[in-house]
């Protein structure tokens, strides 16, 4: 039926060899930056991003997803190895998996969190197959109103929830939007906000943007602060990586509990795998026999986060892919490509453009055991990369970046952009204004935008309608709701947040 | 007092912006009527709600204390001027001696390291490998040297 012949269709898609090719390049290049502290998803994405104009949209949809998961995968070998989580979501594997290595453990707790991974990916993956079809499906009775109010919800849970101050994280969500508007007015075609500028007709290109406040502002912050450690290279050695038959015994449980709280966290907005990996651990912890052993190494610490993780990455997919609704910055740049490549993102991809969606899930599998495998041989040579410098690092990135954008037009302009909002970048972390808002308000503003005056043009000027239908209702009473929330909780006292410091991490790769 | 820096700066930047954006909105663009929105209406909105947004936040400081870490200008302010040696190197001189430009001026980000050797060969590393990856292989128009005079 239907199902199986879209599945098939994945297959033929995603075992295409240039998109294997892709894949793989994706997934390793994610394991790499992934390991590598210092460079981040956003980044490495972000530098990937101008290949992916020789590609036809599904391929590169999958290079980059590649991108994005393999950093779950590589950012553990840094956490366990070298007590240095390689991206925030793993910062909680280094809790009980960093003691694991220090007591001979090492090898044990690679082999087991790649495990967990792919268990946990499996599980997000079979959920991506069944419910965005069936969500896409029911989306597509949506009017303008409707989706005006989903993506001011997901707009709004994605700026509160996370990081920080809820009403830091709203600013930036309208200062990306207002970014977003700078060109030509998609209706009457007029200039907005180009002040004669030419090379703003078309708008603010995303890549530069993204490159320069999450690539080279990254780049600034950390140099000098990075330093490589040093690591017990015998922990890779592969005798020491049999796990024990208590390990397995105590390790299913949490792999499920894991990969059912990752999937949770990975499809609502505002959330995704730190925030699930974090839950996770805490869940663990609290319903475990003897909480003692936690961070001493205990293996359900490293087995449930790892599967959360993973779980969150793959359900991440969910409204981005049947909704055109990013949760994260992440997936504002995979729709962001997709725009790009001339595919409108929305319930209708699934439908229209079915080699896209289930070519992109069947990449899903192939990753992951593409990561599986490269994992277990290769993870002396991940302990070597673990030593490079960042001091010959940075300048690699920084070519890279620049030489990147410079292809995409051939105009200096769009690397001045890189410069410019390098430097917000960099104002934004001095102030502790959040990143990642912006980037979601910048990609989104335009067709919120649409979806507003189009609405209000189909109910001649009248507000009511975003208060009409039984969506629209829910939709928007939730917003109200978390909007209320926010502003109260920020303008109330405390630094929370603050206090909970160490283990809560900066979500601007979620 | 107690007074937190941070958001009282941030507060101050960001209504500013919000006033901007949308005095720009409401004197030189159209904005139509409730029912035909014209292309100024929704900037109009956007920089209002940030105007609010940006005075809670700037009274929001009143509630904590915090305070801006002394800025570390150096790693900002060599990244910067790499990009501008780039462009310059771009321009005028070709790909390569742009690339040499961007890392030789990027190494001044950091202390007590060596500026010269280790950053030449940095950077002719990755000349070689920018005109593998970038020329030869994806067949983009870079010219590695040039002469624009």
């Amino acid at each position: 039926m239907d199902f199986f012949a879209n599945v098939a269709l994945g297959l033929e898609t995603s075992l295409a060899p240039v998109n294997l090719l892709y894949c793989t390049l994706g997934v390793v290049v994610g394991m790499v930056v992934g390991v590598i502290p210092g460079v981040g998803t956003m980044a490495s994405m972000a530098m990937l991003f101008p290949l992916s104009f020789y590609m036809s949209p599904e391929t590169a949809l999958i290079m980059l997803a590649g991108i994005w998961y393999g950093t779950g995968y590589g950012g553990r070998t840094a956490s366990i190895l070298l007590n240095i989580p390689g991206t925030p979501a793993n910062a909680v594997t280094c809790l009980d998996g960093y003691p694991m290595a220090r007591q001979g453990r090492g090898g044990v707790a690679l082999l087991l969190t790649t495990l967990a991974s792919f268990v946990g990916g499996t599980f997000g993956i079979v959920l991506l197959m069944a419910f965005s079809p069936i969500i896409a499906k029911y989306a597509l009775n949506f009017g303008p109103a409707e989706y005006f109010a989903l993506m001011a919800l997901g707009l709004i849970a994605a700026s509160t929830i996370a990081e920080g101050s809820a009403l830091k994280g709203l600013a930036m969500v309208i200062v990306g939007i207002m970014f977003g508007s700078v060109g030509a007015d998609v209706y009457t075609g007029a200039q907005l906000y180009t002040f004669g500028l030419l090379d703003l007709y078309e708008g603010i290109s995303m890549i530069s943007l993204a490159m320069g406040l999450f690539g080279v502002a990254e780049v600034i912050s950390s140099i000098g602060k990075i330093k490589p450690g040093d690591v017990d290279a015998s922990a890779a050695k592969f005798s020491a990586m049999k796990p024990t038959r208590d390990d397995m015994r105590r390790s299913w449980f949490p792999m499920l509990r894991g990969s059912s709280i990752g999937a949770f966290f990975g499809t609502l907005p505002g959330t995704g795998p730190s925030v699930a990996s974090f839950m996770s651990y805490a869940l663990e912890k609290r319903i475990a026999r003897e909480p003692e052993r936690f961070g001493k190494g205990a293996v359900e610490g490293i087995m449930a986060p790892e599967s959360a993780d993973n779980s969150a990455e793959m359900t991440s997919f969910i409204p981005t892919l049947s909704l055109g609704i990013p949760g994260s910055a992440s997936m504002a740049l995979m729709l962001g490509v997709l725009m790009i490549h001339g595919v409108s993102p929305g319930p209708a991809l699934i439908t229209e453009q079915p080699q896209i969606f289930w070519g992109l899930v069947m990449s899903f599998w192939i990753g992951n055991i593409i990561l599986v495998f490269l994992n277990i041989p290769l993870i002396g040579v991940w302990v070597r990369m673990l030593m490079i410098p960042y001091h010959l690092l940075f300048p690699a990135i920084l070519v890279f970046v620049a030489i990147g954008t410079y292809t995409v037009s051939n105009n200096l302009f769009d690397v001045g952009i890189v410069v410019f909002f390098a430097l917000v970048g960099w104002l934004l972390r001095l102030l502790d204004l959040p990143a990642a808002p912006l980037l979601l308000g910048f990609v989104l503003g335009p067709l919120l935008e649409e979806h507003f005056r189009r609405a209000m043009l189909f109910s001649k000027g009248s507000f009511g309608t975003f208060y009409d239908s039984p969506i629209t209702k829910v939709v928007m009473t939730l917003a109200a709701i978390l909007l209320v929330w926010s502003v109260v909780s920020a303008l109330k006292l405390r630094n929370a947040a603050r206090t909970a410091a160490p283990a809560i991490p900066v979500t601007s790769e979620d | 007092m107690p007074k937190d820096e941070k958001s009282l700066v941030a507060g101050l930047l960001l209504t500013l912006l919000g006033l901007a954006y949308g005095l720009q909105a409401w004197f030189s663009y159209d904005l139509g009527s409730l029912r035909r929105i014209g292309p100024g209406m929704f900037p109009l909105g956007l920089g209002a709600i940030l105007t609010v947004i940006g005075v809670l936040i700037g009274l929001s400081s009143a509630a904590r204390i915090d305070r801006i870490p002394r800025p570390e200008l150096r790693p900002l302010l060599a990244v910067l001027a790499a990009f501008g040696g780039f462009a310059i190197g771009m321009r005028w001189f070709g790909t390569v001696p742009a690339i040499f430009a961007l890392v030789l001026i990027a190494v001044h980000a950091e202390r007590g390291r060596d500026r010269v050797v280790q950053p030449l060969l940095i950077a002719a590393v990755l000349s070689t490998l920018v005109w593998l990856l970038f020329k030869v292989g994806l067949g983009l128009p870079l010219e590695m040297f040039r002469w624009r005079f």
